[in-house]
């Protein structure tokens, strides 16, 4: 039933994307412009015009403007961006070593996105500002920050009505997902991102988007309750002794975690209890984080949610 | 003074009690605490059904005896590398063996799926790779200062430094080109930072032998070592091939060190400090040196790495960072002294 209603809601955002740009994006006023938004580091940025020329930095900020149909007004991204597909033959401004100020303002942009994460915001925010080019910084501490994002890059880039649409799909989703699990006590889940080999085991840490995503889907962190340190003890794991394990990965991950020595005696392990999820869905925070919690809602719950492959 | 192994019988004994009281003492810590009186439960008929008899049978001892096996080969390494290099303030860690190794332990991490990597196991990637990156650094340091034609420890020990920054150099470029938003290097980190990678029992054993058989071949190296510390000229009067010698050695003690990054990762100051402390208490002659450093080495990581598990349950202290912070001020402390003296 929630498949259905978020169907309907993206395909609010795609009749959206259909109709002329501007006049969906000035559809209230044309004189809504120059307009002003406040970012995640409280500054009050002025944008002169619809962007037309936008730069964002991080695959997060990417898929954003992507999934308001800002595709083609992206000129170019940085370097380990991966997805959407249609904007990976973009200019790159820049990698893990860095960002490039001057390809920016040589691309002549007119609106940059950054996330305060890999020097990005120290490299680049006096230089933009002194080019003159607005740099609207976002921050997503949470899920229900996601969404504020959202919003706040339509309103920045003119695309309202497609964000409107769009975070009302993704919280009819969630809300339709909440009604399934109403009557459900959470799975109590481990949800490992890494682990250098046989040690270092990391686990999401409390108090992040992606715990927001596990408890949307139904799940519970086994170590929710404690804040510090991600990388916990195997045998902390053992005897948390989990409903069920997730990993931030692939299957070649999960079997990696099933052949480390004494795991199958953890009961979650021993019952088969341990899927992957795909990384993008649950480690960038954009968009496909509802197809993250949907991706582990059906991990945890498959009598109650099926994917959205099947 | 009866002597075994050349240490002091009364001191053998004291060490000797060390390492038990140690094993004992980690295989009470852990995220929840134990008393002994629930290890002695271990050993009744009865045991194996309750999970926390899983829990310390198969997680914890493995581990507590690897931590112990990785912690000696530091130790002992440390002491014959100091001997090498005629410094008792070198590191086994001086010529490429850590670079190396976590230059191995990055690629095993970070691009498994290498077609080149496919004839080793998935399981058993991150172990070789680090080995192998341990070991072939110390190769490599060796050939360098052939092909230089340096002919003394201390042009050995600038090879060493070369070889370390060219290779943390690669190490740093394929970090920064290899990962994206969705692959960690936190994993890479916490490799580096240190930590006990969990055995299976049959690789305990197979850890072990290695280890006894290369503390044998170190210790055979010891009177080689008292000779060398006597200085170039000297060792060559008494019929010590010199140059052949601090090869083999050098080969010996980074078998050690390999052995002990790969299943612990880069561990910094044991290999440092312990030898240093039982310099203080057995002497500087190197057999008794050898054994005492490996067996306090041992002690020492055993209950750092108990710790490192238990402190901040569920959380688990990379182990290299606890040993950075016992050991670095311990360090300081024997420079003080040196000055003063």
């Amino acid at each position: 039933m929630f498949r259905r209603r978020f169907l309907a809601g993206l395909g609010g955002v795609l009749a959206a994307m259909t109709m002329p740009r501007w006049t969906v994006a000035s559809g209230q006023s044309d004189d809504d412009w120059p307009r002003e938004v406040t970012d995640a580091l409280g500054r009050r940025i002025g944008i002169a015009g619809p962007p037309t020329r936008i730069v964002p930095v991080f695959s997060s900020n990417t898929e954003i403007v992507a999934a308001l149909g800002g595709t083609g007004r992206i000129v170019a991204i940085d370097g380990l961006t991966r997805y959407p597909p249609e904007v990976l033959d973009r200019p790159r401004i820049g990698n893990r070593i860095g960002f490039s100020p001057d390809i920016i303002a040589r691309l002549g942009a007119d609106l940059v996105i950054l996330t305060p994460a890999r020097h990005a915001a120290a490299q680049l925010l006096r230089p933009m500002s002194l080019a003159g080019i607005p740099v609207l910084v976002l921050e997503h501490p949470t899920l229900v920050r996601i969404l504020d994002n959202i919003g706040l890059v339509g309103r920045a880039i003119g695309s309202e009505p497609e964000a409107q649409a769009l975070t009302r799909a993704i919280e009819d989703e969630l809300s339709a997902l909440a009604e399934l699990f109403a009557s459900r006590p959470p799975k109590r889940v481990y949800f490992e991102t890494g682990a250098a080999g046989r040690a270092g085991f990391r686990s999401v840490r409390p108090g992040t988007y992606t715990d927001d995503i596990l408890r949307h889907a139904g799940g519970l962190n086994v170590f929710g309750d404690r804040t510090g340190f991600s990388q916990v003890s195997g045998e902390a794991v053992f005897r948390a002794d989990p409903d069920h394990i997730l990993v931030a990965g692939t299957e070649a991950d999960v079997a990696a975690l099933l052949a480390r020595p004494h795991w199958n005696g953890i009961r979650a392990v021993a019952a088969g209890r341990v899927d992957a999820i795909p990384r993008g869905q649950v480690l960038i925070p954009g968009p496909r984080v509802v197809e993250g919690v949907r991706t582990v809602a059906h991990a945890l719950h498959p009598d109650l949610v099926s994917t959205s492959s099947e | 003074m009866t002597r075994i192994l050349g240490i002091p019988a009364r001191w053998l004994a004291i060490l000797i009690a060390a390492v038990f009281l140690s094993i004992g003492t980690a295989m009470m810590l852990g995220p929840e605490l134990l008393g002994p009186g629930r290890l002695l439960d271990l050993v009744r008929p009865t045991t194996g059904d309750h999970p926390l008899d899983r829990l310390l049978l198969d997680w914890r001892l493995p581990r507590v005896l690897t931590a112990f096996l990785v912690g000696g080969l530091l130790g002992a390494a440390g002491a014959v590398f100091q001997g090498i290099f005629r410094n008792p303030l070198a590191d086994p860690f001086l010529i490429g063996t850590a670079p190396g190794a976590a230059l191995g332990a990055t690629l095993a991490l970070l691009v498994p799926g290498l077609p080149v990597f496919q004839a080793i196991s998935p399981f058993l990637l991150l172990p070789v790779l680090s080995f192998l990156g341990a070991f072939g650094a110390t190769l490599a340091v060796l050939l360098l200062a052939r092909l230089a034609q340096v002919r003394d420890t201390a042009g050995l020990l600038l090879a060493g430094v070369a070889m370390a920054a060219f290779l943390g150099a690669v190490r740093s470029y394929l970090m920064l080109a290899l990962a994206d938003e969705t692959i960690s290097l936190q994993v890479v980190l916490s490799w580096t930072l240190g930590g006990i990678q969990t055995p299976f029992w049959r690789e305990v054993g197979l850890v072990a032998l290695l280890s006894l058989l290369l503390l044998l071949l170190a210790y055979g190296l010891a009177h080689g070592l008292d000779v060398l510390g006597l200085g170039d000229d000297v060792a060559r009067n008494m019929n010590l091939p010199v140059e052949r010698f601090v090869v083999m050695a050098t080969l010996v003690a980074s078998a050690l060190v390999a052995l002990a990054v790969t299943w612990g990762g880069t561990i910094g100051f044991v290999g440092l400090v312990v030898p240093h402390l039982m310099r203080w208490t057995v002497g500087p002659r190197h057999a008794p040196l050898i054994v005492a450093s490996a067996l306090v080495g041992g002690v020492l990581l055993t209950l750092l790495d108990g710790l490192a598990r238990s402190l901040l349950p569920p959380a688990e202290i990379p182990l290299g960072l606890l040993t950075a912070l016992v050991g670095a001020p311990f360090f300081m402390f024997i420079l003080a002294r040196r000055s003063h003296q």
